[in-house]
C-alpha cells in the first residue's frame, strides 16, 4: 500500500528504530536454514544463521526493554544486548557492526539521513577491527558495499532514508553475489559467504520496513548456485520438543552417576555439571512436573527454569551450560575453558580447569555466557582456551569486557587445549603461564574425522557425501568409504616419529565393537608409537586424534 | 677429631661410592606383606622391582629402629664425631629414630639433621659432606657447609606410570599430577620436605624435554646424579644429555632403593641437582 511507504525525510524517531531492527531481525529469522546451509566445510558446523539470530535476537531482547523514545538510547540498548548475544565469529562480527551504530548515533533522538550513512560507515569501521585478519569475501565486504551504496546514494541521489537504504541493500547485495570471486574457497564449494547472506537478510528486512511492506511474512532472499542447501544435513534435533528444564541440585550424599540414571528415565537430553554438593542439572521433557519432583526428594533445589522448546529453533542451544551459579574462592590464576563432550569434560576438571563451559562445534557459547564464566572463576589472571576456531572471537570479545585479566590461548581443538593445559602451573606467573601454555599448544597436531555433509572438492580432495573425511589441524586431508582406511591416511599424512605418543578419542557415536577394531589396528600397525585410546564422547567427530 | 658421615638407605648413594668415601647406612626395612628385609642389605634392587611388579602386595617401607641407630653410633670409634643425615622428617620416621638414639648417648658428639630432602638429592649432599670429613673439616664446618648445601639440592624424577603412586596412596601434594583419564607422565620434586608435581607430561620425549629444561636453568651446578628405578639405559643417555649441557663430567649415576622406587615405580628417570 502506497500510504504505508515511510516519509523518512525528516528522520528516524527511536520506537521506529526499534520497528526497523525488528523487521531485520524477522527476516533473518526466515533465512536461518539457507545461512546455515552455505557451509563451506563438509563438516556440521553450519551454525552461521543460528548465531547471528541469537546475537540479533539479544540486541532485540535488550531494546525492547528500553523505554525511551530517543534513538541514540535504543542503539546502544542494541548494542549491549549484542555485545553479550554474540555467539560464534560471525556474531561478534555483528555485535561490533551494532556498536557502530550506537556509536554513530550516540545521544541523538531523531537519526537523519547523513547519520544512517554514518551509523553504516562505523558500522564498517568496528566489524574490520573485531577481526584480527579481515579477510575479504566475507560479511565484512558486504558490510562495507552497504556503506558505499549509502554513501554513494547520499551524495548523488537523495536525502531520503527509503531510497539510500534501496542504494545500500543494492550494493550490498552484489557485494554477496561477488564473494565467491572473492574468496576462492567460497568458489570451491560454489556457495556464496554464510554471514554475508545474513547482512543481506537483515537489511531486507529492513527495506520492507521503509517501504511498508515489514508487516506481510518476510522473503527467503535469493541467492545463486544454494543448491547445495539440499544436500546439507545440518543436526537441528528433531526429536525434540516438549520443555528445557534447568535447576540445581544441593545434595552432598548423591553422584553424578546416580543423578544421570535417575534423571535419564524421565527426560533425554541429561546434562550434568557438578562442583562439590551442588549439581546444575538440565534435562528435556514434555512434563516438568514429575522431574521436579524427583529433583526435590534428592536435594535442596535452587535456580529453577523452564523454557519451551518449541518457540524456535534457537532455543536449543541452552544446551550450553556453565557452572556460573558455582563461587569459588579467589584464586590468582584460573583457567576457563569450553568443552564439547562428556568425556572430554571429566578430563579438563580433573586436569583442573576451573571452569568449564559445556560447548563446541555447534553449539558456540555467547560473549556472556563466557563472561560469566570468567567471574565465576574469581581469579587475577584467567587463561581461556575456546578450543574451537568459531569460539575464539567470542573468546577475545569476552576478555575485552572482563574486568579481570583474562588472556585467551587461541586453541582450535579440545586436544589442543588439553595440552595447553598441561602447560599451565598454577605457581607461575601469568606471563609464564602464557609463553608456556602457548609452547606447549604448539606441539600437538589434531586431527578430527567425521562424516561429510555434502559433496565437495577441497584441497584436491575429492569428499563424498556420508563417507568419512579427515581433517588435520584445520585442513582437509582424506575422504574414505572406510573408518579404517581414513585413520591410516591420517595417520600416513601425519607421519608420527617413533617419539610421538598417539591419543585417540573416541566419539559419541563409537561403539565398542568399532573401539575394539580400532585399537587392534592400532596395536597392529602402529605400535612403535605409544598409543593412549580414550572415550572422548564428543559430538559431530566420530574421531580426535592427537599427535604429540 | 674425625668425622663419620652416617645416612640411611634412602640416599640411593651407589655402593662404591658408600665404601670409598666410608659413608655409614643406615638401612630401612621394606615389606611385603609380613615378610621383612632390610634395605639393601637383604634385598638388593633387581629383586626388589622384580617383587614389585610381579606381585599383588604393595611393599611398604619402615624406618630403621632406633636400636639399629644405636648400633651403628657405638660401631663408629669413640674418638669420632657423628654427623647423621636424614631423608625429610615428612616423609619418614628415620629422622626420629635418630634423634631418640643420640638422647641415649650423650657422651658422644653426634649431630642429627633433618635433610628436608630425600633420594640422591640427599645422596649428592652426604657424598659433599664425606669428602669433607675425609679432608678432615670439623663436625661444625662440615654441618654448616652441609645445612647451606640442603637448601641448594633437589631431584626431579619423571615417572612412566602413575599406577604405583596410586597404589602406594602416598601422593600427598602430587594428587593433582595423577589423572585416571588420560595416560600422563607427572615430573616430581620436592618442596619443604615434601614431594610435590611440578610438572605434568604425557609422551615420554615431553617430559625428556622438561628434564633437559631444568638442566639448562641451572647456572651454578657442582654436582648432578641420574637416578633411575629399572631402565640403566635410559639412565645412561639422560647422563650423557647432562654431559652435554651442563659440561659436569662426574655424574653419579643412582639406581632407586625401595623407599622411592616402590613410588615411582618402573622405569621412572630422573636428575638431582647440587648448586653450590
Amino acid at each position: 500500500m502506497a500510504s504505508d511507504v515511510k516519509k523518512l525525510n525528516d528522520g528516524l524517531s527511536g520506537h521506529e528504530l526499534r520497528n526497523l531492527f525488528e523487521s531485520g531481525y524477522n527476516s533473518l529469522l526466515a533465512n536461518i536454514d539457507t545461512i546455515n546451509s552455505l557451509n563451506v566445510f563438509p563438516v556440521p558446523d553450519g551454525d552461521t544463521g543460528t548465531n547471528m539470530v541469537l546475537t540479533l535476537k539479544s540486541a532485540k531482547s535488550e531494546f525492547d526493554k528500553e523505554n525511551e523514545n530517543d534513538a541514540g538510547k535504543i542503539a546502544e540498548a542494541m548494542s549491549n544486548g549484542a555485545l553479550m548475544g554474540a555467539r560464534g565469529n560471525s556474531g561478534v562480527i555483528l555485535s561490533q557492526f551494532l556498536r557502530g551504530w550506537a556509536s554513530a548515533l550516540y545521544n541523538s533522538e531523531i537519526i537523519s539521513p547523513i547519520q544512517i550513512v554514518n551509523a553504516l560507515k562505523q558500522g564498517m569501521e568496528y566489524s574490520y577491527e573485531s577481526v584480527s585478519n579481515p579477510v575479504e569475501g566475507t560479511m565484512l565486504t558486504v558490510i562495507k558495499y552497504a556503506y558505499e551504496g549509502a554513501y554513494s546514494a547520499y551524495n548523488n541521489i537523495s536525502n531520503n532514508i527509503r531510497e539510500i537504504w534501496d542504494e545500500a541493500y543494492k550494493s550490498a547485495k552484489e557485494a554477496l553475489d561477488s564473494t565467491p570471486e572473492l574468496l576462492p574457497i567460497l568458489k570451491q564449494a560454489q556457495v556464496v559467504d554464510a554471514g554475508g547472506l545474513g547482512i543481506v537478510a537483515i537489511m531486507d528486512g529492513m527495506k520492507s520496513y521503509f517501504n511498508g511492506t515489514h508487516n506481510t511474512t518476510p522473503v527467503k532472499i535469493h541467492v545463486e548456485n544454494s543448491t547445495i542447501a539440499e544436500n546439507f544435513i545440518f543436526d537441528t534435533n528433531d526429536e525434540e520438543f516438549g520443555n528445557c528444564i534447568q535447576f540445581i541440585i544441593n545434595s552432598p550424599t548423591v553422584s553424578k552417576t546416580i543423578l544421570e540414571n535417575k534423571f535419564s528415565d524421565l527426560a533425554s537430553s541429561v546434562v550434568i555439571v557438578d562442583a562439590k554438593t551442588l549439581y546444575r542439572i538440565h534435562v528435556h521433557s514434555e512434563d516438568p512436573d514429575p522431574i521436579l519432583e524427583l529433583a526435590k526428594e534428592i536435594g535442596t533445589l535452587s535456580d529453577i527454569n523452564i523454557q519451551n522448546m518449541d518457540d524456535q529453533k534457537a532455543e536449543f542451544f541452552d544446551d550450553i551450560s556453565s557452572q556460573t551459579n558455582i563461587k569459588n574462592d579467589h584464586i590468582n590464576n584460573g583457567v576457563v575453558a569450553v568443552v564439547d563432550g562428556e568425556g572430554f569434560i571429566d578430563i579438563f576438571k580433573e586436569l583442573g580447569t576451573t571452569i568449564i563451559i559445556s560447548g563446541g562445534q555447534t553449539k558456540n557459547p555467547s560473549t556472556e555466557e563466557v563472561l560469566n564464566a570468567i567471574n565465576a572463576c574469581n581469579a587475577d589472571n584467567i587463561f581461556l582456551l575456546p578450543n574451537n576456531k568459531n569460539i575464539i572471537g567470542v573468546a577475545q570479545q569476552a576478555a575485552k569486557l572482563s574486568e579481570s585479566n583474562v588472556i585467551v590461548i587461541p586453541t582450535t581443538s579440545v586436544p589442543a587445549g588439553i595440552s595447553g593445559l598441561l602447560g599451565f602451573d598454577n605457581t607461575l606467573s601469568y606471563n609464564e603461564n602464557e609463553i608456556n601454555m602457548l609452547e606447549s599448544v604448539s606441539n600437538v597436531i589434531t586431527c578430527e574425522i567425521t562424516k561429510a555433509t555434502k559433496d565437495i572438492t577441497i584441497n584436491d580432495v575429492k569428499v563424498v557425501q556420508n563417507e568419512y573425511l579427515s581433517i588435520v589441524n584445520g585442513e582437509i586431508i582424506a575422504s574414505e568409504k572406510s573408518l579404517i582406511n581414513i585413520i591410516q591416511d591420517t595417520i600416513n599424512y601425519t607421519k608420527p616419529t617413533p617419539e610421538n605418543m598417539i591419543t585417540v578419542y573416541f566419539g559419541s557415536n563409537i561403539n565398542p565393537n568399532m573401539e575394539n577394531e580400532i585399537v587392534s589396528l592400532f596395536t597392529k600397525k602402529y605400535s612403535q608409537n605409544e598409543n593412549d585410546f580414550v572415550r572422548g564422547n564428543q559430538e559431530i567427530y566420530d574421531l580426535i586424534i592427537s599427535i604429540e | 677429631m674425625s668425622t663419620v658421615i652416617v645416612t640411611d638407605s634412602t640416599c640411593d648413594i651407589p655402593s662404591e661410592i658408600i665404601k670409598k668415601l666410608n659413608i655409614h647406612v643406615v638401612p630401612c626395612s621394606v615389606n611385603f606383606g609380613i615378610e621383612s628385609y632390610l634395605d639393601g642389605v637383604e634385598i638388593k634392587a633387581e629383586e626388589f622391582y622384580n617383587r614389585l611388579t610381579s606381585s599383588d602386595v604393595f611393599p611398604t617401607t619402615s624406618q630403621p629402629t632406633p636400636n639399629q641407630f644405636l648400633e651403628i653410633y657405638n660401631s663408629i670409634p669413640k674418638e669420632s664425631d657423628i654427623l647423621s643425615i636424614h631423608v625429610s622428617e615428612k616423609l619418614s620416621g628415620t629422622y626420629n629414630s635418630a634423634l631418640q638414639a643420640q638422647k641415649n648417648l650423650s657422651d658422644r658428639n653426634i649431630q642429627v639433621i633433618d635433610s628436608q630432602l630425600a633420594s640422591t638429592a640427599l645422596g649428592l649432599v652426604v657424598i659433599e659432606a664425606a669428602k669433607q670429613a675425609q679432608e678432615g673439616k670439623s663436625i661444625e664446618e662440615i654441618s654448616t657447609l652441609t645445612n647451606n648445601a640442603l637448601a641448594n639440592s633437589n631431584v626431579f624424577i619423571l615417572l612412566d606410570t602413575i599406577e604405583y603412586l596410586k597404589r602406594g596412596g602416598r601422593i600427598g601434594k602430587a594428587q593433582a599430577f595423577v589423572g585416571n583419564l588420560l595416560k600422563l607422565r607427572p615430573i616430581l620434586t620436592l618442596n619443604d620436605g615434601a614431594v610435590e608435581g611440578v610438572k605434568k607430561t604425557r609422551s615420554k620425549q615431553a617430559g625428556m624435554n622438561y628434564l633437559q629444561e631444568i638442566l639448562q636453568q641451572q647456572t651454578n651446578l657442582v654436582s648432578v646424579a641420574v637416578l633411575y628405578t629399572t631402565n640403566e639405559q635410559e639412565a645412561l643417555s639422560v647422563a650423557n644429555d647432562v654431559k652435554e649441557i651442563t659440561n659436569i663430567d662426574n655424574i653419579v649415576i643412582s639406581q632407586c632403593g625401595p623407599a622411592i622406587g616402590a613410588h615411582a615405580g618402573p622405569g621412572a628417570v630422573g636428575i638431582a641437582l647440587l648448586n653450590g
